[in-house]
């Protein structure tokens, strides 16, 4: 029985994924396909937390948005439009609702960021890492700056996909 | 001593100790405290972020941070704003500051050092 609504579920899952890229118009696009200059990149960021995002700043996304914490050994994580609205996205994870920032690929790519697929069963769909932001344990002054100097850059390129405040 | 004077250095304490309290608060934080797998502050961590809060009181009585806040990293940031030039230092070892300087048009400037 459990096993039977498990597989329901996923059918339905693949359902409604099928639909969205049906919807965007790319329906046999696989989450493996590299990324395209084009596309846009999502980023979930934490909301009720000043530390990631303070509506109050007249810069309201903090740079803490992009760091890595010790789970990401890959790297941080971003989705793909493509395979995910920043809606679905913000309502995805342990603590929702979350903020969702969008950039674009090209400028990603642009500020020394590689974007890898990485699909994951246990993300939402599109998931993707960058392995320039991944953590250290003991990471060197020279490391530390470059890492800030990309969170810097990514926070400057990012825009606000989804407002879970402003939400109904 | 004037009123304002009075009210002024009346608010300043208040907000040194409302960094202090934000401090504390970091205490109470565990692991998993965003739900994206943010590490807590270690307890010397925060230990080391209050002597360095002090020590900046002693220096700079006037300037209390803008924001004090923990990063996903277990480090602790303090930030100060002025109009739209920003100080950032992060705790993220006993004794040691990380310091970026954020200024218009500028690129960013990093450095590190020990108290």
């Amino acid at each position: 029985m459990q096993c039977g609504r498990t597989r329901g579920n996923t059918l339905l899952r693949q359902l409604d994924r099928f639909i969205y890229r049906l919807v965007r118009g790319v329906p046999f696009r696989s989450e493996r396909d590299a990324v395209g200059d084009a596309e846009w990149l999502l980023r979930k960021v934490p909301s009720g937390n000043a530390a990631y995002y303070d509506p109050s700043l007249k810069t309201p996304l903090q740079r803490i948005a992009f760091r890595p914490n010790e789970y990401d050994v890959d790297g941080i994580s971003f989705f793909r439009e493509t395979f995910v609205s920043p809606r679905s996205l913000g309502y995805e994870g342990r603590k929702p609702p979350y903020y969702v920032v969008r950039l674009r690929a090209r400028q990603v790519a642009a500020i020394g960021l590689r974007i890898v697929p990485l699909p994951d069963p246990d993300q939402p769909p599109g998931h993707l890492v960058s392995s320039e932001l991944c953590y250290k344990a003991r990471q060197t002054a020279a490391e530390k700056e470059a890492a800030s100097r990309l969170q810097v850059a990514l926070r400057d390129i990012a825009s606000l996909a989804f407002d879970p405040t402003a939400a109904h | 001593m004037s009123s304002d004077e009075w009210r002024l250095g009346k608010q300043l304490a208040e907000e040194w100790v409302l960094s202090a309290n934000r401090l504390n608060d970091f205490d109470r934080l565990v692991d998993d405290w965003d739900g994206l797998g943010a590490t807590a502050p270690d307890q010397d961590v925060v230990e080391s972020a209050k002597i360095f809060l002090s020590l900046k009181r002693k220096q700079d009585p006037e300037s209390p941070p803008s924001r004090v806040l923990a990063a996903p990293d277990g480090s602790i940031v303090f930030e100060w704003q002025s109009g739209s030039k920003i100080v950032e230092v992060e705790i993220d070892a006993p004794g040691r500051a990380n310091y970026m300087l954020e200024e218009p048009g500028k690129s960013p400037r990093f450095w590190t050092g020990r108290f």
